[in-house]
């Protein structure tokens, strides 16, 4: 923590807790996270009832409706304690504090299932007549799950099985039901789902509009080419969804995506949609409920504009959140298929539609696999190969692919500014170290909140002349029109 | 003690056998309706089967065990599950008793691949126990249970040896007999109970796995409209 606490600048905390974290820090340097953090970061309102009583009644009705119950009733059955997640995960290698071993957090919740839906549970509770779950408790379960940046990395190294990210999601579903959710993250879900622009980012059509011509200027005055981005087009192979927040933040990434499309010949496949062109679904890391809202608003529009399959830009959360949500809530074999930019651009080089300068990145570059694409082997050969083609310079980091740290910002995380120590020093501590020994000049993240999160773990480990960037922002350099 | 030994080998062998049976009954009744419920509500009822067999076989190969973080203690445990599941069912003292009590037969280990067996997953299992004692983690994750359940193993295994080698035994024959027997009928008794669940349940923890990513359409409005929060914003 001491280097955390060094890391983080003047000013860059926010007005709540991480102000009074960062002076907590100051005077009891070897305090752990949990006593730094607070809650009041991520609660907006809190429900004014009985909250034990609530959290029970949240919990019976998910039971009784989502397939969690299988799950929950299975996991609290087989938890062999092996410990075998602690030296997964990068939280507990960098605090060392266990109660940041995954299995202990995934038991938070299980105990509770145990205890008030079980029969053995219940009938232990009525003999020694006590109530197991304490206000306590679930604060202590809030904490948590907020802890945990959901990368997966233990849930492969389960050797029962027992996914713990999947555990942490739904606690966290169960809590946002009692209005226990950061506020970073809710904020955002309510202006796409009830807002008047119906994006995460509040961009509204004409602004949207104004930058993708701004975007083709600059492709002109850079490249020498006259690269249209395709609006509203109907009848297209892909609808493109990419974090809204790439239209306001990584200009390149979205300029290189179009010049690909533009310099293969093949921008007659893609369409950008204006009734929705939002990819981020914070769903994925706090309710189901949101989350098939949101991806209703995906395939309704790809529906509308009668693409055949929908297109995610590079951005992590959104591509697992599409690959998992919209088949499930989408038609199972009748879903659109959902495909990630990454694969799109990995066919045109194979297929031989992209000239590539070879000597346009001379710097050393590396890959960060963003966990949401990588963990499941989906995509992490694919970014390698078309990095491959055209930088003359590339190492990968250790551990990589399946098995990659996390930024240290997922899950969420990295939309909540008040966490910024927490995430750089702790969470992304050993994402820093990988970084540093890799000597490369470019960190190629092809994910908005890993690039953010990157970004400030470079800044905040003084990792100088670092520059994080997407793949398509390279891939940009090296296309010859 | 005598007494207790003739319990143990009569009337509380058949209860740890009929227990263990109903057990693995309520185990398998349980894990299988769940399932298939889980299975029907899904809203995308495609299954990577292949995938999912080969990341199971993956955890059982025990040359894998040589490859991850945590060498050490994963080798250990690899020696003492497979102590665990050959010898009780190999061990030819054993599989004697099975034939004369039912008639049923099948081949049995040599003595010294057994005596080897045994030895090795008594040495595993002490050095499991030092673990879960010495590394931070495991220990603090404890609980009374993982404790009872290593040192049941430890007995059984180590009363095992001994009375298959009256020589080297300093204890009492029926002492030792009593400790084999009590054990190992615990054993039996708690795996359906227990964490040792896990040998029941192992085979089906992948398909849990991937059907917990298979989302129930609806079920977000459902459950808020058995909270009474429909209407209500996010």
């Amino acid at each position: 923590m001491a280097e955390a606490n060094t890391a983080q600048g003047e000013g860059r905390q926010g007005p709540l807790v991480g102000a009074t974290a960062a002076a907590a820090a100051q005077a009891h340097p070897k305090l752990l996270p949990h006593q730094v953090l607070g809650l009041s970061y991520y609660v907006e309102r809190l429900y004014p009832g009985d909250r034990v009583r609530r959290f029970l009644e949240i919990f019976a009705a998910v039971l009784e409706h989502t397939h969690y119950a299988h799950l929950v009733d299975t996991y609290a059955r087989v938890g062999a304690k092996c410990a075998n997640c602690a030296s997964a995960c990068q939280i507990y290698l960098a605090t060392k504090d266990p109660k940041d071993v995954p299995c202990y957090r995934s038991n938070l919740l299980l105990e509770i299932y145990r205890r008030h839906f079980t029969f053995r549970g219940v009938l232990q509770s009525k003999l020694a007549g006590t109530v197991y779950l304490t206000e306590e408790r679930i604060r202590e379960l809030a904490e948590s799950v907020y802890h945990c940046t959901g990368c997966r990395r233990c849930s492969f190294e389960c050797p029962m099985g027992i996914d713990h990210g999947l555990l942490t999601h739904l606690s966290r579903y169960i809590l946002s039901e009692m209005d226990i959710a950061p506020k970073a993250l809710v904020v955002a879900t309510r202006e796409q789902l009830e807002g008047k622009t119906g994006n995460t980012s509040a961009i509204p059509v004409p602004a949207l509009l104004d930058t993708l011509e701004f975007l083709t200027e600059d492709i002109r005055d850079e490249k020498g080419v006259e690269v249209p981005f395709p609006v509203d087009q109907e009848g297209r192979e892909f609808v493109f969804f990419p974090a809204v927040s790439d239209y306001l933040l990584e200009a390149d990434t979205l300029k290189g995506i179009a010049l690909a499309f533009h310099a293969a010949g093949e921008a007659h496949r893609w369409t950008i949609g204006t009734g929705y062109y939002d990819g981020i679904n914070y769903g994925l890391f706090y309710s189901d409920w949101c989350a098939e809202r949101i991806i209703q608003k995906e395939i309704a529009e790809t529906h509308r504009l009668k693409g055949k399959r929908i297109l995610i830009g590079e951005c992590g959360h959104a591509s697992r959140s599409a690959k998992v949500f919209v088949p499930s809530f989408g038609g199972g074999r009748k879903a659109l298929p959902v495909v990630n930019i990454l694969e799109v651009t990995w066919d045109l080089l194979r297929r031989g539609r992209l000239k590539l300068d070879p000597d346009a990145v001379p710097d050393r570059v590396t890959y960060h696999d963003p966990c949401n694409i990588a963990r499941t082997g989906w995509i992490v050969d694919q970014p390698r190969e078309i990095l491959r083609a055209f930088c003359k310079n590339y190492v990968d980091m250790e551990p990589r692919g399946e098995k990659n740290f996390c930024c240290g910002g997922g899950g969420g995380t990295v939309s909540i500014d008040e966490v910024r120590a927490y995430r750089t020093g702790v969470t992304g501590k050993m994402k820093a170290e990988q970084i540093r020994r890799t000597g490369a000049r470019y960190v190629v993240a092809p994910c908005a909140n890993c690039k953010k999160q990157l970004r400030e773990v470079c800044e905040d480990h003084r990792l100088e002349g670092v520059e994080v960037v997407g793949l398509h922002d390279l891939l940009y350099k090296a296309i010859v029109p | 003690m005598e007494s207790a030994v003739a319990f143990l080998r009569g009337p509380g062998l058949f209860f740890a056998f009929a227990l263990l049976f109903l057990g693995i009954l309520r185990q398998a009744g349980l894990t299988a309706a769940e399932l298939i419920r889980a299975y029907r509500k899904a809203g995308d009822q495609r299954i990577p089967w292949s995938w999912l067999f080969r990341k199971s076989l993956g955890w059982i190969v025990p040359v894998n065990a040589l490859r991850g973080t945590r060498v050490p203690y994963t080798a250990a445990s690899a020696l003492f599950h497979i102590g665990m599941l050959v010898v009780p069912l190999f061990l030819a003292g054993h599989v004697a008793l099975v034939k004369k009590g039912w008639g049923l037969s099948w081949p049995a280990l040599p003595a010294p691949v057994a005596d080897a067996l045994t030895l090795l997953a008594v040495a595993a299992l002490l050095f499991l126990a030092l673990f879960r004692i010495l590394d931070r983690a495991a220990r603090f994750l404890s609980g009374f249970q993982d404790f009872l359940l290593l040192v049941l193993c430890l007995v059984a295994f180590a009363s095992g040896y001994l009375v298959a080698h009256p020589a080297s035994n300093p204890l009492p024959f029926t002492l030792t007999w009593f400790l084999h027997l009590l054990s190992a009928e615990l054993l039996l008794v708690l795996l359906p109970f227990t964490k040792l669940a896990h040998a029941l349940l192992f085979p089906f923890t992948r398909i849990t796995w991937e059907l917990g990513w298979h989302f129930v359409p609806g079920a977000g409005d459902r459950v808020r409209l058995a909270l009474g929060k429909e209407g209500e914003g996010v």
